[in-house]
């Protein structure tokens, strides 16, 4: 082998130095405001997603007030049928598509890649891709609202409602492009996730040593790969009927709105399990952390959560069983959705059986788990009375159904998430919410949810019918009514509280010491690192032995089965100081670029072609671009490298592999 | 699921070897994504199969319309297409960059004939009565065949954007994985095509 | 792996790659796939020429005979031209986990449509 004058190949085997086509330089800020744009690190990606899907839920909830306040009395007249029509869909495809999805895709995105021991994931642009594709899905959702009405066919869009005909307004187009662009932006995420978690596993890390979230995300990522496509399919005819006058759904022409009604369905029942298991994921590991003991039964949590995800597929038609699909399809569905409820019940009992026996600690935390726990099994027990056929006949489009789903996705998918944010708080921003106002915020929130959607139970056993935008009198809607709409302004109130608590523990912890890499004496590998992350996450990366590895590093059992410290947390946890050589994917503008196109094509397909060729043309022309850039800039950080100088390529050089050994080359580029 | 252990102590380098499962990152995401283009296009090929026939009087239908011979000749185009794609992967994998270039170049030729077919065919058929929004057949149809033409379309500019990073010699042999993973794609849209020929033009 | 900066086509002498094809035994493998995916396919073109010899036009013989040829065209460019023969299992398994899913769902969606009874 020669020593050439060229200049050395990277060992990923990317391109020499070169300008990205001249027209930019490489961004290279890692902090400032502008450093977001281009960042491609998974825990500034998180970040931004966890930041976007609460300023959407702020929006949806203003929407949700909106409802609550027109049906506070009986001929409400706050909006009329139109307005209504408009905002509770928009209110359930904000909630559903930009806030409980993409909370799911923040813890993900940050926490999975440290639960792993990884350095980032395995794409890191198409990373910053995804996140920015599903702000421009968001924003151009909700630029309906300018541009002449939002949807109005409510979140699941039946056929032939959705057509021109009924619908006449843009408002479905935003509804059906904006959907299709977050859709790309979840197929990216969930492949991007999958391969991580597939390949990027620290030393030892087999898969039934993952972390439960880990775990989660892995199946939950997976029923998005599989279900979005088929909502994208069906997206397509609903697009060619709206914009190209196609014969999908439309009735004389022999189309059938019981299609739409199928592929929907197929797409959204994954789409529920989806949502609901990176919470459940996010308890499985908090709830032991406050109960000083290894989950109970992880094999049994983990294989719950995979039959959750397989038997998720075959449960679609009990969201139909007024269709006329007929008795035998009635009676596999409900059989089949009686089924699912085994897997959810085993979870709900090694939750409960981690917690017997344990020193609990009642943190604010813990406190929305054991919220989550009790408020998913009423949801999931009326769950269970839908699975019984000739009662859902019955429940069909009442407030019951409203009760159920918001028990199951804000008593449950929520309420982990809050566990969540008060849990991870410290170790993403440096700093301890405050307890008191946690513990305040978690019983406000408890008890306005309660009152807004237990009455709803009641509501719709009496008859009350959903998506009606108002009542008469004398049926006795009024009451329960009433307390619903309490009920959602102290809901919204602890919302509040909860943004008041992250700026006000902000400026107090000004004048508290750092919390430490491990506030709460926790198991899991990501606890090992200082707190806020560093950007290379772990220097060293661990080799990791066994399932809660990090606990077993910190205590050891007696012979009686008695649990000893055997180590301080300052001798197992890894320090901010000293130098910290390692090698990260370099920053791009190129998936911000890419996403803006994405839009802009939206808009040209509803109101101008010519913007359609803009939009194409940029987002095109950002993905060319993007597969010529090297995933390293090459001009930048490799002062360090361990093969800088003499090595050529083959003669691998593993004597440095120690900074490097977690692969910050590891990225090979897709070309498309 | 798999062995979690296959690629565990290997401290080689290459991209390849580092992962835990000893698949490339690329490699294991286009098949993930091609696990995912199976539910997009079952959703069509269903759409289709739900809705075969017109109503009476709304314009020809399958059997009205369909070439089999002509559409038997560009499948087997595409069928061909995939032969000359797979040897381009063996070529680059050899180091041989010219028998690179040449099976590239003929992919792209068999691929462009199939679109070009493609177009042809939907002349013919418009030239018969059938828009695309003449029944629920049509729409069906040109849906669904139309989509698949995209991918094809895209999958002769990725083809093309291989043949001209080779001409600047921009694709060494270490990176043959990309000619493999464009050659998964390409693959890909055969198989679905196989799928359509049986199921929408022979199976009645 | 070659020298990183000798790549290109002035390094590689194609005269000493006309052999290639024997020196490398899968081209000859791929060859014969294709001619057997080509048999195939003339195989579909015949039943639907002569539907008689498998009980007519849409009988379930036809159907059947379509479905497997099918079937086997599918199965075997997957597994020769896509390298599943050769690559890891993992690979497999994902992607027809993905297909069997799309089958499964659909089957039954269009079983609930009653598109098999339309005739």
């Amino acid at each position: 082998m020669t020593v050439t004058d060229a200049p050395l190949e990277l060992t990923s085997g990317d391109e020499p130095p070169r300008r990205t086509l001249g027209v930019f330089a490489r961004p290279t800020a890692s902090t400032g405001w502008r450093s977001w744009f281009t960042s491609v690190d998974h825990k500034k990606i998180g970040v931004m997603y966890g930041a976007t899907a609460l300023f959407f839920f702020i929006i949806g909830g203003v929407e949700a007030l909106l409802i609550r306040a027109q049906l506070w009395a009986p001929r409400g007249t706050l909006l009329n049928a139109d307005q209504y029509n408009q905002v509770f869909t928009m209110h359930g495809t904000t909630m559903i598509f930009l806030v409980v999805m993409p909370i799911g895709a923040a813890f993900a995105n940050y926490l999975m890649p440290l639960q792993i021991g990884a350095r980032d994931v395995a794409f890191p642009r198409i990373n910053a891709f995804s996140f920015w594709a599903f702000l421009a899905g968001g924003i151009f959702l909700n630029s309906s609202w300018f541009l002449g009405g939002g949807a109005d066919g409510g979140w699941f869009m039946y056929a032939p409602n959705s057509t021109v005909t009924f619908s006449p307004s843009n408002g479905i187009d935003f509804w059906n492009i904006g959907l299709l662009i977050t859709g790309i932006a979840s197929l990216t995420g969930a492949v991007n996730l999958i391969v991580t978690v597939l390949n990027m596993r620290a030393p030892g890390m087999t898969l039934m040593k993952m972390p439960v979230f880990t775990w989660m995300t892995l199946v939950s990522q997976f029923l998005l790969l599989f279900a979005i496509p088929v909502l994208t399919s069906a997206q397509f005819l609903l697009l060619f009927d709206r914009n190209f006058d196609a014969a999908f759904f439309d009735v004389a022409k022999g189309g059938q709105p019981l299609l739409w009604e199928h592929l929907f369905w197929i797409f959204g029942h994954p789409e529920v399990y989806l949502m609901i298991l990176p919470a459940f994921g996010l308890v499985s590991d908090i709830l032991p952390v406050f109960s000083r003991k290894p989950i109970f039964g992880y094999t049994f949590i983990v294989f719950s959560g995979v039959a959750i995800g397989f038997m998720g597929w075959g449960v679609w038609a009990h969201h139909m069983f007024v269709s006329g699909i007929g008795p035998v399809s009635v009676l596999v569905f409900s059989l089949a959705t009686m089924f699912i409820a085994v897997p959810t019940g085993v979870k709900i009992l090694n939750w409960t059986a981690t917690m017997v026996g344990g020193k609990i600690k009642l943190t604010a935390p813990m406190l929305f788990c054991i919220g989550l726990i009790t408020m998913f099994t009423i949801g999931g027990l009326s769950g269970v009375t839908h699975s019984v056929a000739p009662a859902d006949t019955q429940q069909t489009d009442t407030y019951y159904i409203v009760a159920h789903f918001h028990y199951v996705l804000f008593g449950g998918a929520f309420f982990g998430f809050m566990a969540g944010f008060y849990f991870y708080w410290p170790k993403v921003f440096g700093y301890l919410l405050n307890e008191k106002l946690g513990k305040a915020n978690f019983w406000l929130m408890f008890v306005g949810f309660n009152l807004t959607f237990g009455p709803m139970h009641v509501l719709g056993l009496q008859g009350m019918s959903r998506r009606i935008y108002t009542y008469d009198a004398g049926y006795g809607f009024e009451f329960w009514n009433r307390l619903a709409t309490i009920g959602a302004f102290l809901l919204a109130s602890s919302i509040a509280l909860f943004i008041f608590n992250i700026f006000y523990s902000k400026s107090k912890a000004k004048n508290l010491p750092n919390p430490g890499p491990d506030p709460w004496d926790a198991r899991t590998i990501e606890w090992m690192i200082p707190s806020p992350t560093p950007v290379y996450n772990f220097d060293p990366v661990p080799t990791v032995e066994r399932l809660d590895d990090f606990w077993y590093r910190k205590y050891g059992e007696t012979e009686d089965g008695r649990l000893v410290r055997i180590a301080s947390t300052e001798e197992v946890t890894q320090s901010a100081e000293g130098e910290h050589n390692v090698h990260l994917p370099s920053p791009s503008y190129w998936p911000l670029v890419a996403a803006i196109g994405l839009p802009i094509i939206g808009w040209g397909l509803i109101f101008t072609w010519w913007l359609c060729l803009i939009g194409g043309l940029l987002t095109a022309g950002a993905l060319y671009a993007w597969a010529l850039e090297p995933p390293d800039d090459p001009e930048a950080g490799h002062d360090h490298h361990p093969h800088e100088g003499s090595a050529p390529e083959g003669e691998v050089a593993v004597s440095d592999a120690e900074t490097d050994e977690a692969g910050a080359d590891r990225e090979v580029e897709t070309v498309g | 699921m798999f062995d979690p252990e296959v690629g565990k102590g290997v401290e080689a380098f290459h991209p390849t070897h580092d992962t835990n499962t000893g698949i490339s990152n690329t490699k294991l995401a286009m098949w993930l994504f091609l696990g995912s283009e199976c539910l997009l296009f079952g959703g069509l090929i269903t759409t289709y199969l739900v809705y075969k026939y017109p109503l009476p009087g709304q314009g020809p239908g399958p059997q009205d319309v369909f070439d089999i011979p002509f559409t038997s000749a560009s499948s087997f185009v595409l069928l061909m297409s995939s032969l000359t794609m797979v040897l381009a992967v063996s070529a680059i994998e050899r180091g041989d960059h010219h028998r690179l270039r040449a099976w590239l170049v003929a992919t792209a030729l068999l691929g462009s004939a199939f679109v070009a077919g493609q177009v042809y065919e939907f002349t013919a058929f418009y030239n018969e009565g059938l828009g695309f929004t003449t029944s629920r057949f049509s729409s069906a149809f040109y849906g669904l065949t139309g989509f698949h033409g995209v991918h094809v379309t895209v999958g002769i500019i990725m083809l093309v954007s291989m043949l001209l990073l080779s001409l600047r010699g921009k694709l060494p042999e270490h990176k043959a994985e990309s000619v493999e993973i464009v050659g998964l794609y390409w693959h890909f849209v055969d198989l679905v095509w196989i799928l359509i020929f049986a199921v929408v033009y022979l199976i009645p | 792996m070659a020298n990183p900066t000798h790549y290109g086509e002035d390094s590689v002498s194609t005269a000493v790659l006309d052999g290639a094809e024997d020196a490398y035994p899968r081209n000859r493998l791929y060859v014969q796939i294709a001619i057997v995916l080509a048999v195939l396919t003339a195989l579909e073109v015949m039943v639907h020429s002569f539907p008689g010899v498998f009980g007519g036009m849409g009988s379930p013989g036809y159907v059947a005979a379509l479905l497997i040829t099918m079937f086997a065209k599918f199965w075997a460019v997957g597994y020769f031209f896509m390298h599943l023969k050769w690559d890891n299992k993992v690979l497999t398994r994902l992607f027809y986990t993905g297909f069997i899913l799309a089958v499964f769902v659909y089957v039954a969606l269009m079983l609930m449509m009653n598109v098999f009874s339309q005739g």
